[in-house]
C-alpha cells in the first residue's frame, strides 16, 4: 500500500495541537471554575432560605441580623462604587 | 443546579413581584390587625395617658379632671389604681378605690431595706418602683414574664423571708408644680397571654419574606446577566452577599456599558462594533473614524460638525 501522508513523530505531532489542548484546558478550567461558583451560588440560595428557621430555632435577634446587614451594604458600597463608577480603568467583575 | 436555572429562567420576575408585594401588604396588614388587638389596653392607656397629661398642661391638676382619671384607670387591666393626692399626700380621689388608697394619705418614702424602692408606712408590704410611662408602655413585662423589670424585683427580694407578702407595683406619677397636686398612675404589669409566641411567628414569617426578597434580587441579578452576558454568576454571587448595595452597583455597572440592539450583550462603551454578533452599535465621524456619543455635535478628535 502506498500511503501518502508524510510520516511524523509523535512529538511532533503533539505539538501541532499544542495550542489547542492548552486552549481546551482553559475553556475546561474555566467550566470548572463556573461550575463551582455556580455550585457556592445554589449552597447561598439553600443557606439563605434555611436562614429564618436556623435563626428562629437559636433565638438570634433580628435587629442584630439587621445591623450585619447594614454594615455589609455600607462596606460594600464604599468600597465597590469608586471603582465602578471609575469609567476609564474598565474594571470587569 | 439545573433547578436553580429552570427556577430562574422560568421565572416571571414582574408578576413574582406583584405577588410578593401583595402578600406582603396582607401579611403586614394581618400583623399590624393582631397587633393592635393584641396591645389594645397599651395603646388605650397610651392615648388616656397623653390625654391626661394634655389637659394637664392646660389647666392643670385640679378637682375637675377626676372623670379623665377614670378613664386612665379603665383603659387597662394592669392599672392596679390612679390616685389624686394633695399637696400634704392626702388622697383627694382614687379611681378604683384600691387597698393602696385605703388609708387617707399616702406620704411615700424610700424604704430603708430596699433602697431603690418606695414605700408607705401604711402599707408596708407594698413597694413602688418608680418608672416612666414610657417604660410601661414599651416593657417587655407586658409580653414576657421573665423580663427585666421581673428579674430586677426578684433579685432584691429572694432572701426576703416575707417575700410573697411583699408586692411591688410600678408607679409613675404627674405633679402639678403651681399647687403641688400629684396623680400616681400604679401599675402592675401582667404579661399578656401568647403575645411573646405571636409576635414570634410574625417575626418569623417577617423574616420568611425578608429572605424570599434577598434570593429574588441575586436571582433577578443572575438572570439579567445571564441575558447580556455578562459574567452572570460573579454578579450573582456578588448579589447573594451583599443585596441591595450588590444590585446598586450591578445596576451603576450596565448603565456605564452599552447593550446591543441585535444581540442583547453587554459591550464596551468604546467598542464600535458588538464583539458577538459584529453589528455595529455606535456612531462614529465620517471623517477620522472616531467613536461617537449620542449628544455629541462635533467630533472630539477632528472636530469634524456632524
Amino acid at each position: 500500500m502506498n500511503n501518502t501522508t508524510p510520516k511524523i513523530s509523535t512529538e511532533k505531532f503533539l505539538e501541532l495541537f499544542d495550542e489547542e489542548i492548552e486552549n481546551k484546558c482553559t475553556e475546561i478550567k474555566q467550566i470548572k471554575y463556573e461550575k463551582n461558583l455556580k455550585f457556592i451560588f445554589f449552597i447561598s440560595c439553600i443557606l439563605i432560605l434555611i436562614f429564618p428557621i436556623v435563626s428562629f430555632i437559636l433565638n438570634i435577634s433580628f435587629m442584630s441580623i439587621l445591623a450585619i446587614i447594614f454594615i455589609i451594604q455600607i462596606v460594600t458600597l464604599a468600597v465597590f462604587l469608586p471603582i465602578i463608577l471609575n469609567f476609564d480603568r474598565e474594571v470587569i467583575i | 443546579m439545573i433547578l436553580l436555572n429552570n427556577l430562574v429562567f422560568n421565572l416571571n420576575f414582574k408578576k413574582a413581584i406583584k405577588n410578593y408585594i401583595i402578600a406582603l401588604v396582607l401579611i403586614l396588614t394581618v400583623f399590624l390587625v393582631a397587633t393592635t388587638y393584641l396591645f389594645r389596653e397599651k395603646i388605650s392607656f397610651a392615648t388616656y395617658y397623653y390625654k391626661t397629661l394634655n389637659t394637664i398642661e392646660k389647666s392643670g391638676i385640679n378637682n375637675n379632671i377626676n372623670s379623665l382619671l377614670d378613664k386612665l384607670a379603665n383603659s387597662s387591666k394592669d392599672i392596679k389604681d390612679v390616685i389624686l393626692l394633695s399637696s400634704d399626700n392626702t388622697v383627694v380621689y382614687s379611681s378604683k378605690k384600691s387597698n393602696v388608697s385605703r388609708n387617707n394619705k399616702l406620704t411615700l418614702h424610700y424604704s430603708n431595706i430596699k433602697q431603690k424602692y418606695l414605700v408607705d408606712n401604711n402599707n408596708p408590704h407594698i413597694f413602688y418602683k418608680l418608672v416612666k410611662p414610657e417604660r410601661i408602655l414599651l416593657s417587655k413585662k407586658s409580653i414576657k414574664k421573665t423580663d427585666d423589670i421581673n428579674e430586677e424585683i426578684q433579685n432584691e427580694f429572694f432572701y426576703d423571708k416575707n417575700f410573697n407578702e411583699n408586692k411591688v407595683y410600678l408607679l409613675s406619677y404627674i405633679a402639678d408644680t403651681t399647687n403641688g397636686m400629684k396623680i400616681f398612675i400604679i401599675n402592675d404589669i401582667k404579661a399578656i397571654p401568647h403575645a411573646e409566641r405571636i409576635l414570634e411567628i410574625m417575626g418569623f414569617i417577617l423574616i420568611i419574606f425578608f429572605a424570599i426578597y434577598w434570593l429574588g434580587v441575586a436571582l433577578w441579578v443572575y438572570k439579567d446577566a445571564s441575558k447580556i452576558k455578562a459574567t452572570p454568576i460573579q454578579w450573582a454571587l456578588v448579589a447573594i452577599f451583599t443585596n441591595l448595595a450588590g444590585l446598586i452597583i450591578y445596576l451603576i455597572f450596565k448603565q456605564n456599558n452599552s447593550i446591543c440592539s441585535n444581540c442583547g450583550t453587554l459591550q464596551s462603551k468604546k467598542n464600535i462594533f458588538c464583539t458577538n454578533c459584529g453589528k455595529k452599535i455606535k456612531k462614529t465621524c465620517d471623517n477620522c473614524n472616531t467613536p461617537l456619543n449620542r449628544n455629541d455635535k462635533y467630533c472630539s478628535k477632528c472636530a469634524n460638525k456632524l
